[in-house]
């Protein structure tokens, strides 16, 4: 809703600088205060459930679980795939498009969404290949 | 005309009370806020005061001109304050059902969703773009019918004020009798939820009578666990593309769509495309419930008359 506002440039222009200040400290608190700690995936059901958050109905028949819990990726009986990766204290997700890359580095596998803002992940989970090889199937 | 804005007043209360509820989260609930995205939302709230500043003067002259025309003159009485705070309210519900369901205003208002916390800083989430939109118009009929544009602006502080209390997981569920006539913690994390059966629900600025009015109603249930923020979540703290990301979206589906659709992705309901690639809101949860055999308690937004939505 626009706030009408009548008042001189350099009111306004102290108003906006003290405004700044005032949202820096609340979010330097927030981080002194250790709030907002990195979401874990506990285990395959919790990889599940997060899976159906971010894309619902998404019913995986294949789950590669990162080994702390910091992300995941799933296929679904429809050669979707989905990848999990934390953003902030939650997980955001991605169905993976034909434009995204995947790349094994021993047990690591590395993904490139080819979405920007999204960007990669990095999960360390068991046969990245058989992964790699999934995302290389993925058509429109 | 009265040079008073509530809203300026309450700022001081805004950051006293996120602070709270700060300290609130670090006693027992962590999870509740995350400095990035607290930072985010609050930046969004000190961009959309700029937003007002460089362009609110225009409504304001807008509204000050069709007052001219105005057919009844409207006292400045207690009664007028009453009446066209209730009045605003209604108009909010309109303005902010429309920035749901039609992806032009959405493209302004998922500002207010994307991020995936619900807590005080999310209250002051607010758009940069909302001049952009239509949701000026809504209040045309107010001034029309005699109130002063300044009333109507105390009013419209008074009830963003209002809206700012119930941004929260701090707080359960209010007295039964309160939760049955205003918006509530409660109703508005439904409100701001994308659990299929919450999507779209709950449009209420200060009165959550308009959703059981209109059928857009949906109660919070217990022991299910809600997930905030937007169908496709933004992944990103970057700001710029946190404000203009729905624009973006509807410039680029606007260029590739066929002639005959592109007006559509502008003017229906967020998710909608003409080849079926995204899913409504309405369609999700027609998914789901086919999906989990769940029953719909509250009639579809299509139906603008009440529906079987069950009380507080």
């Amino acid at each position: 809703m626009p706030i009408a506002c009548h008042m001189d440039f350099s009111a306004a222009t102290l108003q906006f600088a003290g405004s700044l200040i005032a949202i820096l400290a609340l979010a330097g608190l927030a981080y002194w205060l250790k709030l907002g700690p990195p979401p874990q995936l506990a285990d395959e059901e919790d990889a599940r459930t997060a899976a159906d958050e971010a894309v619902s109905g998404f019913a995986p028949v294949a789950i590669g679980l990162d080994r702390d819990g910091r992300g995941a990726i799933l296929r679904d009986a429809g050669g979707r795939v989905l990848l999990l990766r934390p953003h902030g204290g939650h997980f955001a997700g991605r169905i993976l498009t034909p434009q995204a890359r995947a790349s094994s580095d021993g047990e690591a596998l590395v993904i490139d969404t080819a979405e920007k803002r999204f960007g990669a992940a990095r999960l360390v989970l068991d046969d990245p290949r058989a992964w790699v090889r999934a995302v290389e199937a993925i058509q429109e | 005309m009265p040079d008073f804005s509530p809203t300026e007043y309450a700022v001081p209360g805004f950051v006293a009370l996120v602070l709270i509820e700060m300290l609130w989260a670090r006693r027992a609930r962590r999870d509740a806020y995350e400095p990035r995205d607290t930072l985010t939302s609050l930046a969004f709230g000190l961009g959309s005061t700029v937003s007002a500043l460089l362009f609110g003067g225009v409504f304001v002259a807008l509204y000050m001109g069709l007052w001219e025309f105005r057919l009844f003159d409207v006292p400045w009485t207690w009664w007028a304050f009453a009446l066209c705070f209730v009045l605003d309210d209604l108009k909010y519900y309109w303005v902010h059902r429309f920035g749901h369901r039609v992806r032009w205003f959405w493209a302004s208002h998922v500002n207010h969703h994307s991020s995936q916390h619900y807590n005080l800083s999310t209250a002051l989430r607010q758009t940069w773009t909302g001049f952009l939109t239509l949701g000026f118009v809504f209040a045309l009929p107010l001034v029309l019918l005699g109130f002063h544009p300044a009333m109507i602006a105390i009013c419209g502080g008074f009830n963003l004020i209002y809206q700012f209390w119930i941004h929260t997981e701090a707080i359960d569920r209010m007295p039964r009798w309160f939760e049955a006539v205003m918006n509530t913690p409660s109703h508005h994390r439904v409100h701001h939820a994308t659990n299929p059966r919450y999507l779209d629900r709950n449009y209420a600025g200060v009165f959550i009578v308009w959703d059981k009015l209109f059928g857009t109603f949906e109660p919070e249930v217990r022991g299910e666990k809600i997930r905030y923020g937007i169908v496709k979540q933004l992944g990103s703290f970057n700001l710029l593309w946190a404000v203009f990301h729905e624009w973006i979206g509807i410039a680029q589906d606007m260029w590739r769509a066929p002639w005959k659709h592109k007006l559509s992705y502008l003017l229906r309901e967020p998710g909608w495309t003409h080849d079926g690639s995204r899913q409504t809101s309405d369609q999700i949860r027609s998914d789901w419930l086919e999906r989990t055999g769940s029953t719909e308690k509250s009639v579809s937004s299509e139906n603008l008359i009440a529906g079987d939505a069950e009380a507080a």
